[in-house]
């Protein structure tokens, strides 16, 4: 090696090292940034040529040093098994935010929840059979009827709405979801030139990786990666972003009336959706319905359960009962005839015989109508529990994941440090060298012919 | 985490946020617990203790219900006791009057005056018949009187105008009480009822100068016992209510008992947990304070 070869060894350490240094530097300053994976560079040796050559051969030692391309430290494999658990904990979540607003909407136990109203109703008969010819008692009964019908309604229209709510929901979450495959396409194709290039291109796959995270949890994605950095996104089968092209979904209300489903906007084929939108599909298409139609069942019940007695009963002028609930598709209501005149009550159990109030009395022991509604409550409550339950679980796996991939790709101060530290003396060393070399060339240059002067 | 795993400050950042968060999260709970005093606020607290607690809350409305109901048939009975009273001290009178008239030497002036007081004592008779009770005559079945026709057991001319009706108030679980006696249960059948015996004594002591035909008083005896009978029937039936009102009180009381059970805080409990959790969050944020702050940097010139 010549000796000014000897000074390009100490200079590709130094660049080396810089390029290190530089690494180190922008680790530290991502320590905090959300989705970075740290970086490292590879130093390598240059070796001497190793094809023996007669006019090239060296005996030397090598060349000094390169540093590689920054890449980054990351696991593909604890960032799938991350993806899956993101997009179980993101439909679990959202489930749980609609039960527990179902729960809301419903407020049992309370003194002042459906429940307590239907209680109140009850016992209202009872005054009647109590003073069947006391027009205030079958007054009182008759508004306690609206009040209650008027509380059903409310409840019924607080699901309506949270039902209207999660379907807007869902179309924001739609359109959340088609942003950030545009994006991910976006990204892929950076990184394909990037990688193309030669270039580094681990900060452009974590902001990749990142949308990524986001799309586990909006709508349960698996991702298959391809060649040069390249990441194809899946919902089920089909491909949401394949290369640089993302599909797009959209809602459809009109396929199948009373259903919203979310299908592939250029296929128009359903998508096997997760995560969040899997959930508020759920909330949309069966939970927040099944309640409707369970608390539609409980007024069915009570409309049929007061109607049938009191239909064996007589009104104040000796006719038989008209139905005292008429079920409309806004839910009960009081019929009109009896609402409008009290005394068409019946009560009394003869059409002689009218101030009998035993037909009342009938009716105030009736317990189906509560126990139905009770059934409903104890159905909300387990379903809600579960989900809670499940949450907690999900929340402590998902947290194990996301250290599991923290604990291969977050930045370490200490590390950091450490490697700061070792290149700096690195880098040191090979400016002395450098020095050293510089001298011996003094050495030659100065004092080298100046034998007998 | 497992110690195999390489540990960063963000990845020990986010495990002292998680558990700080679920330590406040905790202590949350318990302070909305303590400060509502309820320990099932929404369904999904406690799914069988929320059943329990709607179907108690029914059962506790219900024996409520009860107890309303009983008190209105203790009315009802305590004034039918009051009119049978005064109908029996009434009777009594017409009695005395009868017998002192059995006394031959009376002159026609002083049968005038027996007579007359006996048809007054026939009205009171038949105004106490016709009790009423918040507007309801007490002793005239379940008949309502159509438009126009007076809201009494008894015309004036002591016919009576009520059916056979039972009025029944139920007063516990499995337990119904009548309340009512109708009109020939205490004043007697149609053909010789009190009204129609006071009559025919006041005739009697107008016509029969001299010694008055015993049947008379024998009629108003048996009229009298039949208020007697009514009486008891009524002494037997508020007995029975008040000992069924009472059972139903201590049912309700049981039933308010365990709902509190299921509802309720139990204050010693919730105030140990809510200090042992205030203990667990301050430790972890004690924790918190030291694992966060050093790193090499602080060791480094």
């Amino acid at each position: 090696m010549s000796d000014f070869g000897a000074l390009s060894v100490g200079l590709s350490g130094l660049q080396a090292h810089r390029r290190a240094l530089d690494v180190a530097g922008h680790n530290l300053a991502n320590v905090n940034t959300p989705g970075y994976s740290r970086q490292r560079v590879d130093l390598s040796p240059i070796t001497n040529p190793t094809t023996a050559n007669i006019f090239a051969r060296s005996n030397d030692a090598g060349t000094g040093v390169r540093a590689g391309t920054a890449y980054r430290l990351h696991d593909q494999f604890v960032e799938m098994r991350a993806l899956q658990e993101h997009g179980t904990d993101g439909a679990l979540k959202q489930s749980q935010q609609v039960l527990s607003q179902i729960e809301l909407a419903v407020n049992e136990p309370s003194d002042t929840g459906l429940a307590s109203q239907i209680n109140r109703f009850m016992a209202a008969w009872d005054d009647v059979a109590n003073r069947p010819d006391d027009l205030s008692a079958r007054q009182q009964l008759v508004e306690l009827g609206k009040t209650l019908s008027a509380d059903f309604a409310q409840l019924d229209g607080s699901l309506a709405a949270l039902g209207q709510n999660t379907g807007r929901q869902l179309d924001a979450t739609v359109a959340d979801i088609n942003t950030a495959a545009s994006a991910v396409a976006d990204l892929n194709n950076r990184v394909l030139a990037a990688v193309n290039a030669d270039m580094p291109a681990g900060d452009l796959m974590d902001q990749r990786d990142v949308l990524i995270r986001n799309l586990a949890d909006l709508a349960g994605i698996t991702v298959r990666p391809q060649e040069k950095g390249v990441v194809d996104v899946y919902l089920g089968t089909t491909a949401l972003v394949r290369g640089n092209r993302p599909e797009a979904l959209r809602v459809d209300v009109t396929t199948t009336p009373g259903t919203t489903a979310v299908v592939w906007d250029r296929l128009g084929v359903n998508a096997a959706a997760g995560g969040q939108l899997a959930a508020l599909q759920g909330a949309v298409n069966s939970t927040i319905p099944s309640y409707r139609a369970q608390l539609t069942a409980v007024q069915l019940q009570l409309t049929s359960d007061v109607n049938t007695i009191h239909a064996t009963g007589f009104d104040l002028s000796g006719t038989p009962g008209f139905p005292f609930f008429q079920m409309g598709p806004g839910g009960i209501a009081v019929n009109p005839l009896i609402a409008g005149d009290p005394t068409k009550v019946a009560a009394a159990a003869t059409p002689t015989g009218l101030r009998d109030g035993s037909v009342a009395g009938q009716i105030a022991n009736l317990t189906g109508p509560g126990s139905a509604y009770n059934a409903m409550v104890l159905h909300l409550g387990i379903e809600s529990r579960t989900v809670n339950r499940q949450v907690a679980t999900q929340s402590l796996v998902t947290e194990q994941v996301d250290s599991v991939r923290e604990a291969t790709s977050g930045v370490n101060i200490d590390e950091e440090m450490t490697n700061l530290v070792a290149i700096q003396h690195a880098y040191d060393a090979s400016a002395r060298f450098i020095t050293a070399v510089d001298s011996m060339l003094d050495t030659l240059i100065r004092s080298t012919g100046l034998v007998g002067r | 985490m497992s110690a195999s795993f390489r540990v960063t400050q963000r990845s020990s950042s986010i495990g002292v946020a998680a558990n700080l968060q679920r330590g406040i999260a905790s202590l949350q709970a318990l302070q909305d617990k303590m400060s509502s005093g309820r320990e099932i606020s929404r369904p999904s607290d406690s799914p069988g203790g929320t059943s329990s607690a709607l179907s108690l809350r029914a059962s506790i409305a219900r024996h409520e219900q009860f107890d309303r109901n009983a008190n209105d048939g203790a009315g009802w009975l305590a004034e039918s006791d009051n009119a049978l009273q005064s109908s029996a001290q009434v009777l009594r009178r017409a009695r005395d009057l009868g017998l002192s008239a059995i006394n031959g030497a009376l002159g026609p002036n002083d049968r005038e005056a027996l007579a007359t007081e006996v048809d007054g004592l026939r009205g009171q008779l038949l105004a106490l018949a016709n009790s009423s009770r918040l507007g309801r005559p007490l002793f005239s079945g379940n008949a309502l009187p159509g438009i126009g026709q007076p809201n009494s057991s008894y015309d004036a001319t002591g016919t009576y105008l009520g059916d056979t009706g039972v009025v029944l108030r139920p007063v516990a679980e499995g337990g119904v009480v009548q309340v009512n006696l109708t009109g020939p249960d205490v004043y007697g059948p149609a053909a010789n009822n009190a009204f129609k015996v006071l009559t025919d004594l006041a005739a009697n002591i107008r016509t029969n100068v001299g010694a008055i035909s015993p049947t008379s008083i024998n009629d108003v005896d048996a009229a009298l016992n039949r208020i007697q009978t009514g009486l008891a029937t009524v002494g037997a039936r508020t007995n029975q209510l008040e000992t069924l009102q009472g059972r139903n009180g201590l049912s309700r009381d049981n039933r308010v008992s365990s709902l509190n059970e299921i509802e309720s805080i139990d204050i010693a409990k919730t105030a140990t947990d809510l200090k042992l959790q205030e203990l667990a969050y301050q430790a972890s944020l004690a924790a918190a304070a030291r694992v966060i702050q050093p790193s090499l940097m602080n060791f480094l010139r």
